[in-house]
C-alpha cells in the first residue's frame, strides 16, 4: 500500500464505496465492516465496481484486498493508491 | 475464426427433453453444513439446489434423463446412432467411459459414443460435436446429447468451489436429422489454456494418486484460495482474468452469430450457466437481451448443475412457452478457460 491519504480523500472513497456497493448489490445495508464477497459480490460486481473507481479516482481497487478485507480497507486502499497517483502527477 | 457460412452443415433438431435431478434441498438450511461463512452463499441468490442420494451417481442421472427423452420422442435403443455424454468433472472412476456406460444402462449396443469431460461448458460446446458426427455419417439420423452433473461430495465442497451452490442434474435430448423445430444452427467455442488448472483437484491423478492424510473437502481451500494462489502477486492480471470472461462470451456469441449468418440483434433468448442473476444480466446486457428472456427466474432453484444448465432451462422453457416457436435462443458457457455458444433456432 502507498502512504496514506488525506483524511477527506480517504472518507469520499469509503462514503463513494458503500454507495456503489449499495447500487450493484441492490442491497441498501452495507457497512464500511461488510465484506464484499460476504454481502453476494462476485466476478462481475467486483469488475463493474472498479470501473467505476477508475473513472472517478483513476486508479481501481486492489481485487485481492476487495475480496479479503472490509469495505472500509478496500476503500483506504483505493484511497491511498489514487493519493499516489495524484501526487506523481504534481 | 473462421469464415461464415450461411446453412449448417447438417439439418438437426431437438425432438425432445428429458430430465433427472437430485432431491431438493434448501439452500438456507443446508448452508452451514459445508461453510462457515453462510451469508455469502445466501446472498448468491439460491432457494433450493439438488442433491442426490449416496448411491446415486452421474450415470444413474444420465440414464434416467435419458430414458425420459426417449420416451417423449418414441425413441427405442436400436434407432440412437450416436451417444455423446458431457459428463461431470469428477467422474465415477478413472480409466473409464462414461458414454459406453451409459450406453449399456440404456441397451445402446455398437454405436458411436463420445464421452466429454470439459465441464461446465460441455452442453453447449458438445452439440456441435453430435452435429459434426452426423454431418459425415449421412447414414446416422439420430443423436442422443446427454449433460450431467453429480458432485462428488469427497472431491468438491458444493458451496465453496466457485460463487455458485453446485447441485445434482441431468437432462438429455435426442436429436433428429431433418427435425423442423429447436434447430441446431451454429457452435463457436475457443480455449485460453493459460488458467486451465484453476479448478482441478490436485490428486487422484497419476501425479498424485491419494489426498493428503486427513484431507476433506469440508475444509480445504475452496475456489478462493486459488484464486489467491494464482493472482495475488498481480493485481491487474486478475483484473483482466475476471474481465476477460464476459468479454470472450460475448466474443464467442458473435462469432457463432456470424457462422450462422445472423448477427447479436436477432438473439431473443440467452441461456447462461445457473450463475447469479447479476452474472447472467452481465452477458445477456450487451447483447440487448432483457433478463427476463434468460435463465435468471430458473437459476435459483436448481443451482449450478454443470453441463446441464443450459439444455435444462431451454427445455423447461419450451415446455413453459416462455420459449416458442421462432425464437433464437443462444446458449452459452464458459468451461476452465473455455468460451462456448451455441445457436438454436426454436
Amino acid at each position: 500500500m502507498n502512504a496514506h491519504a488525506p483524511d477527506e480523500l480517504t472518507a469520499e472513497v469509503e462514503d463513494l464505496t458503500l454507495q456503489w456497493v449499495r447500487e450493484l448489490l441492490d442491497e441498501p445495508d452495507v457497512t464500511a465492516e461488510d465484506n464484499f464477497l460476504d454481502l453476494g459480490g462476485h466476478s462481475v460486481l467486483a469488475v463493474r465496481l472498479t470501473r467505476r473507481a477508475k473513472e472517478r479516482f483513476g486508479s481501481d481497487y486492489d481485487l485481492m484486498v476487495l475480496f479479503e478485507q472490509d469495505l472500509a480497507t478496500a476503500a483506504a486502499d483505493l484511497a491511498a493508491r489514487a493519493h499516489g497517483l495524484r501526487e506523481e502527477g504534481r | 475464426m473462421s469464415a461464415p457460412v450461411t446453412a449448417p452443415p447438417v439439418n438437426l433438431g431437438i425432438v425432445s427433453f428429458g430430465y433427472a435431478f437430485g432431491p431438493d434441498h434448501d439452500v438456507a438450511a443446508s448452508a452451514g453444513d459445508y461453510v462457515t461463512a453462510t451469508r455469502r452463499v445466501l446472498n448468491w441468490g439460491y432457494r433450493t439446489f439438488h442433491r442426490a442420494p449416496e448411491g446415486v451417481h452421474a450415470t444413474d442421472l444420465a440414464a434416467a434423463a435419458a430414458r425420459q427423452a426417449m420416451e417423449r420422442a418414441g425413441v427405442g435403443p436400436e434407432e440412437i446412432d450416436l451417444v455423446v455424454l458431457a459428463g461431470p468433472d469428477v467422474p465415477e472412476y478413472l480409466a473409464w467411459d462414461g458414454a459406453a456406460a451409459l450406453s449399456r444402462d440404456l441397451g445402446i449396443a455398437r454405436t458411436e459414443t463420445l464421452a466429454l469431460n470439459e465441464g461446465c461448458g460441455a452442453g453447449v460446446h458438445g452439440l456441435r460435436y453430435a452435429a459434426s458426427t452426423l454431418a459425415f455419417r449421412p447414414e446416422a439420423l439420430t443423436a442422443l446429447f446427454v449433460a450431467v452433473s453429480r458432485v462428488s461430495d469427497f472431491h468438491r465442497n458444493r458451496m465453496n468451489l466457485i460463487n455458485s451452490v453446485l447441485s445434482d442434474g441431468a437432462v438429455a435430448v435426442v436429436m433428429r436429422r431433418d427435425h423442423p423445430a429447436n434447430r441446431w444452427l451454429a457452435t463457436e467455442q475457443f480455449t485460453d489454456p493459460e488458467h486451465c488448472d484453476i479448478l482441478r483437484i490436485d490428486f487422484g491423478g497419476a501425479v498424485n494418486p491419494l489426498p493428503p492424510p486427513g484431507w476433506s473437502s469440508r475444509d480445504a481451500p475452496g475456489g478462493h484460495e486459488t484464486i489467491r494462489r494464482q493472482f495475488a502477486s498481480d493485481p491487474d492480471k486478475l483484473h483482466r482474468f475476471l474481465e476477460n470472461r464476459y468479454q470472450r462470451l460475448i466474443e464467442v456469441i458473435d462469432s457463432a452469430c456470424a457462422r450462422a449468418d445472423l448477427t447479436r440483434d436477432d438473439i431473443s433468448h440467452l441461456i447462461y450457466l445457473n450463475d447469479s442473476a447479476a452474472s447472467i444480466s452481465a452477458v445477456a446486457e450487451p447483447l440487448g437481451v432483457p433478463l427476463h428472456r434468460t435463465n435468471a427466474k430458473l437459476a435459483p432453484d436448481h443451482g449450478h448443475m454443470g453441463a446441464a444448465d443450459q439444455l435444462v432451462s431451454l427445455g423447461l422453457q419450451l415446455e413453459s412457452g416462455e420459449i416458442t416457436s421462432g425464437d433464437l435462443v443462444v446458449l452459452c458457457g464458459i468451461s476452465v478457460g473455455r468460451w462456448g455458444a451455441t445457436l438454436i433456432r426454436i
